[in-house]
């Protein structure tokens, strides 16, 4: 049987996608019977040449949000050549925290990074992407993309695989996904989201009171934190509630709340405004009537950053997606 | 002012109870107004979720209003109207995070006796927003 | 969805909509609208040929939605739904888009009103080809009544309801019957003894086969919903066997605590071991624990010593009692303003200035001086009397409202005056008369010509005491001159409120009150008993300053309203509720907290709804944050496509 062909692709990452399909274990060993890897840079020196030269490939695993040209063209490359593409990861499904430099123009991020930080030394005032020659050969590092982007702003995806990075479970399924692909041409369910639907309350084990009832909000510096009560009760953003339980729990197991790395459940179209709806309904709802509604507003905009709070991982795929000029 | 024939696009989410039954009295008080506004029945202004908020301004809207019944009382659902206004203080601040200019959501109390306000309203809101210009979103 | 065929119906309602949307253009545009199988236009909707048009084009287009673009939903929505229903549609599948006082009333562009008029169009369309069929909720009903308060609005209701057949619980916080009304001397116009017309009442009332009446008693719990609440009662003791007192007042005599008696309002002492008030239902005597020696023989027994009847029991406890009943009457009633809040008139300081029910127990014949006004301080008759009207009410600094019955008991109080005392002067010190009412002001007329009451138009400014003489300092505002009054005694008209603990009550019965802490009517107007909550009904002064006549008439008419739930045997509740998706939840619980009906538990980490609790307002499904909770057809889906029609 003739084994299929995988691309991993990475975009803007952190690597910890790539450790964690590494983390596939023993698997791995047997994958190789059945999968043929044909680009992973990150383990091999492959070059965008090679992935190229492909005829085509079964699956293109792309990694990492969009935020460079580069990224790109071997999306659409990748799009071009595999018959599914999958979003693996937080930042290939939503531009994971990279997002959060939406809030920036891409000019200003250069502009901040290599001319207006304090330690910056740059007299000559050089911003990168521009050509430059190295040894008597010319270099044009890749450009930035206007924003970052998650993948499926620029190509078509067929398959998400949640994570950040993605835990083994997750891994484990897609792998066997892969596998009766591989075996017995099974065709890939399109528009599968793994690891699926429940949020992190489903597996959450703490205490929730009857009403929930934000009384004021507090940062995790900020006192002492009942490791046995519901965040939210204690008046600190958990989101948990508005998060997919892929990640076994890992924060909230350590006393801190969750922060919303794998992504929201599948109905959600703008996280931070559903969250918005969440939280904002939260506080005070017992005492609503005894306050102004001048004073409501005030307690409610003590929220610090609700941007960076609600959209941390998924600002560039929110509905409003980067920062706007209408001030 | 850059307001040259512009013509802003407005949702107005508005409580069956109060602000739908308020904008009705305008109607039948024959209180004119811009036609600006595009109403959308709801069944308390609690019900209205900041996510379409933030789609209405994404598909083109320039100014959102939620129409909800008076504090502390007025509410046929105790308090929905609490459950609006203090999303609606929250989704002003991310607004103004994004950079979007928070004026373009609007939050009032309009009974159904207050057709005058209604009509006010709009026309207030409508003239504001042919100041503040179109939504350019990038 | 996709295969919903859909017929829109673009109503001229005569020119009132034709003279500005063009309705032909909008007919045109909606017909390319996706799912429009059909669209038309027509003088008249509602009229029987426009009906017959839309049954027609149902039947031969096979629709399965419709789409009336006119009037305001709340003019006609029932109208064609009806009509759709006739023609085997589901009553959910009719949407009207409100074309007429929403755009062609309040715009004169045509060519800009016909384009609203489309956009308005369209999202209906989007949002009726995704509504569900519905069917009506139907549920049981528990045909007992519980009425709150046992003053003469609550009698009243109870009464109208036990006898049209129906159980009912009354629950009284005092130890008897009777409310602020037994308190009263003689009613205004006509000068009936209050004491005279209430006592046959309370008889009937403790006669009646169908009432059961808890005294000592509260409501601290009401769980369910319409037809079916479930009620927790808490009962004070009594610590008096009600069945073997004979009134005999024996250990009255002997017991050795004196305290004020809060029926004569302070102006009289009472024993620990009292009776309110000779009528007192049930007739028997109680003990206040809070003055009794310690309720323990060791320390006094001087009354179980002295009652032969062997009725007294120190021993009695608190019961808790669990009623379920269909529907509940609130009739708590008011009390006045708190006099420490009134520091001007000197009321509290000076034992000459007193309220208007003190004065109420001076003019009653059972009261502290038999009937007779004497002033408080040294039992002599008043010469000169002034009333001061609007104490607190009208006041942005106390209470905005009018206290409403004032006027009218303060010209009685001034006629009664002149009745026992006629060659003493009465002084009415007001801000204006509102004698609205049948022979209201025939009577204050009659007080003022026929019994020379002196009235000054004036805000009292203040009452203070020189050399052992009150005077009352005003101005009157007629003639532009300030006053100085010297008089022997002072009668405030205090405001009206709510009893302290309404609001709690609110709370229990989950229904609202208004700013100052009235329950709140759902319609000031149109539904002026019922509550919020289905089932749930008001009268008496509890719910807005009002005279007796008027208590009497909206408990009669609580009693109907709860009558009409009472004598069906299902009801049917509105089926636009709340629905969990249970593959989405996760059980956050926010839907829980957000729930201002209760409708909403976890159970297992899952929601579930209470469907005949759900009132349908969608609060959860805006707070949901995995969109596992949708308001059926208020869903974001709809939404969402509505929103997007319309940009």
């Amino acid at each position: 049987m003739e084994k299929i062909k995988v691309a991993i692709v990475p975009g803007a990452a952190c690597g910890g996608c790539d450790v964690a399909l590494a983390n596939l274990g023993e698997k791995l060993l047997e994958a190789t019977e059945l999968i043929d890897i044909v680009f992973w840079p990150t383990v091999a020196d492959f070059k965008i040449e090679d992935l190229e030269a492909v005829q085509s490939i079964d699956v293109g695993i792309f990694l990492g949000s969009i935020r460079l040209e580069d990224h790109v063209k071997k999306a659409k490359l990748l799009r071009e050549k595999a018959k599914y593409v999958v979003a693996f990861g937080t930042c290939a499904i939503y531009g994971g925290l990279f997002g959060l430099g939406n809030l920036a123009t891409r000019e200003e991020i250069l502009k901040k990074v290599y001319l207006d930080t304090p330690s910056t030394d740059n007299p000559e005032e050089k911003l990168p992407a521009q050509k430059v020659k190295i040894d008597g050969v010319d270099i044009t590092p890749p450009a930035l993309t206007e924003w970052n982007m998650p993948l499926n702003k620029v190509i078509n995806v067929d398959l998400y695989v949640q994570g950040c990075p993605p835990i083994k479970d997750s891994i484990n399924h897609f792998y066997e996904i892969l596998a009766s692909y591989a075996s017995e041409r099974k065709p890939i369910e399109k528009g599968l989201t793994i690891p699926g639907v429940k949020t992190l309350c489903d597996i959450c084990p703490r205490e929730k009171p009857e009403k929930i009832v934000i009384k004021s909000f507090k940062r995790v510096h900020e006192g002492k934190i009942d490791e046995n009560l519901c965040f939210l009760a204690q008046g600190i953003i958990c989101l948990g509630p508005i998060t997919v339980a892929g990640c076994g729990a890992a924060c909230i197991s350590v006393n801190m709340p969750c922060r919303g790395c794998f992504g929201p459940p599948p109905d959600i179209l703008d996280r931070a405004g559903k969250f918005i709806s969440t939280i904002a309904s939260l506080v005070k709802i017992d005492k609503e009537k005894e306050l102004s509604d001048e004073e409501l507003i005030r307690i409610v905009q003590e929220i610090a950053d609700p941007v960076g709070t609600f959209h941390r991982f998924t600002f560039s795929s929110g509905i409003i997606d980067k920062k706007q000029e209408d001030v | 002012m850059k307001s040259n024939g512009f013509e802003p696009r407005i949702i107005a989410f508005l409580c069956r109870w109060c602000a739908y039954a308020g904008a009705d009295l305008a109607g039948v008080s024959r209180l004119e107004y811009p036609p600006n506004i595009v109403p959308i029945l709801m069944p308390c202004s609690g019900r209205v979720d900041a996510q379409y908020v933030l789609l209405a301004f994404k598909n083109g809207a320039d100014g959102v209003l939620i129409g909800g019944c008076h504090t502390p009382n007025d509410c046929h659902y105790i308090s929905g109207n609490y459950k609006a206004l203090k999303r609606y203080a929250l989704l002003r601040k991310y607004l103004k995070d994004i950079g979007i200019n928070p004026r373009r959501l609007r939050i009032e109390w309009i009974s159904a006796t207050e057709g005058q306000k209604f009509a006010r309203v709009i026309e207030e809101f409508t003239n504001e927003l042919k100041k503040l210009g179109p939504l350019k979103l990038r | 969805m996709l295969n919903e065929r859909v017929g829109v119906f673009v109503c001229h309602c005569g020119r009132n909509i034709a003279s500005t949307v063009d309705v032909k253009k909008v007919a045109e545009e909606i017909a390319k609208h996706p799912n429009v199988v059909f669209s038309t236009d027509y003088k008249y909707m509602c009229s029987d040929p426009g009906q017959k048009l839309i049954k027609d084009a149902i039947r031969e287009n096979k629709l399965t939605a419709v789409v009336v673009a006119a009037c305001s939903p709340s003019m006609h929505e029932t109208t064609f739904r009806k009509v759709c229903k006739d023609m085997g549609l589901n009553w959910y599948k009719c949407e009207i888009a409100n074309i007429r006082e929403q755009c062609s009333w309040v715009h004169t562009d045509m060519k800009k009103a016909t384009e609203k008029a489309i956009k308005i169009v369209k999202s209906t369309v989007e949002k009726v080809i995704r509504n569900e069929p519905l069917t009506p909720i139907e549920l049981g009903i528990k045909k007992r009544c519980l009425v709150i308060g046992g003053g003469i609005a609550g009698m009243q209701a109870a009464l109208d309801v036990a006898n049209a057949g129906y159980e009912v619980i009354l629950v009284e916080k005092s130890p008897t019957l009777g409310g602020r009304m037994a308190q009263l001397a003689e009613t205004f116009p006509t000068l009936d003894c209050a004491q005279c017309i209430l006592t046959p009442k309370m008889v009937e009332v403790a006669r009646h086969p169908k009432i059961r009446i808890l005294t000592l008693s509260e409501v601290i719990n009401v769980d369910g919903f319409v037809g079916n609440f479930r009620v927790r009662i808490k009962k004070n003791p009594r610590y008096i066997d009600v069945d073997k007192c004979i009134m005999c007042g024996d250990c009255e005599k002997v017991c050795p605590v004196s305290v004020p008696n809060e029926f004569d309002r302070g102006l009289t002492l009472r024993k620990a071991i009292y009776i309110p008030f000779p009528q007192a239902v049930p007739p028997a005597y109680v003990i206040d624990p809070n003055a009794c020696l310690g309720l323990n023989p060791i320390i006094c027994g001087e009354c179980a010593d002295a009652c032969e009847q062997q009725a007294i029991n120190y021993d009695d406890s608190v019961q808790y009692i669990e009623e379920e009943v269909g529907a509940i009457i609130v009739a708590t009633g008011y009390e006045l303003y708190p006099k420490e809040k009134i520091g001007e008139y000197g009321y509290g300081k000076y034992i000459d200035v007193i309220d208007s029910l003190q004065y109420e127990r001076l003019l009653s014949s059972t009261g502290p001086t038999g009937g007779k006004i004497v002033r408080p301080s040294d039992g002599k008759v008043p010469k000169r009397i002034a009333f001061i009207q609007c104490v607190g009410s009208r006041d942005v600094n106390h209470v905005e409202y009018c206290s409403k019955i004032c006027c009218m008991y303060t010209a009685k109080h001034a006629l009664m005056y002149k009745h026992l005392v006629p060659d003493g002067q009465a002084y009415v010190f007001y801000i204006d008369i509102r004698a609205a009412g049948k022979g209201y002001e025939e009577f204050i007329k009659r007080v003022q010509e026929e019994y020379g009451v002196i009235y000054i138009r004036g805000k009292v400014s203040k009452v203070y005491e020189e050399d052992g003489q009150l005077i009352v300092q005003a101005v009157d505002t007629l003639l532009g001159k300030e006053l100085e009054v010297p008089v022997d005694m002072v009668v405030l008209a205090m405001a009206i409120i709510p009893r302290n603990d309404a609001k709690h009550l609110a709370e229990i019965l989950k229904v609202p009150t208004d700013k100052y802490g009235f329950f709140q009517e759902v319609h000031p107007k149109l539904r002026p008993v019922e509550s919020v909550t289905n089932g749930i009904f008001f009268c008496g002064a509890g719910q807005a300053p009002k005279d007796i006549s008027e208590s009497v008439a909206q408990a009669s008419a609580a009693a109907a309203k709860a009558i009409d739930l009472l004598s069906q045997d299902v009801i049917y509740h509105e089926p636009i509720i709340a629905h969990i998706n249970t593959d989405l939840c996760s059980g956050c619980g926010v839907c829980e907290s957000v729930c201002p009906f209760g409708a909403i538990k976890i159970v297992n980490k899952r929601a579930e709804i209470n469907e005949i609790l759900c009132e349908g307002c969608g609060a959860c499904s805006a707070a949901c944050p995995a969109g596992a909770i949708q308001l059926k057809n208020f869903r974001d889906e709809q939404i969402v496509s509505m929103l997007k029609a319309v940009l």
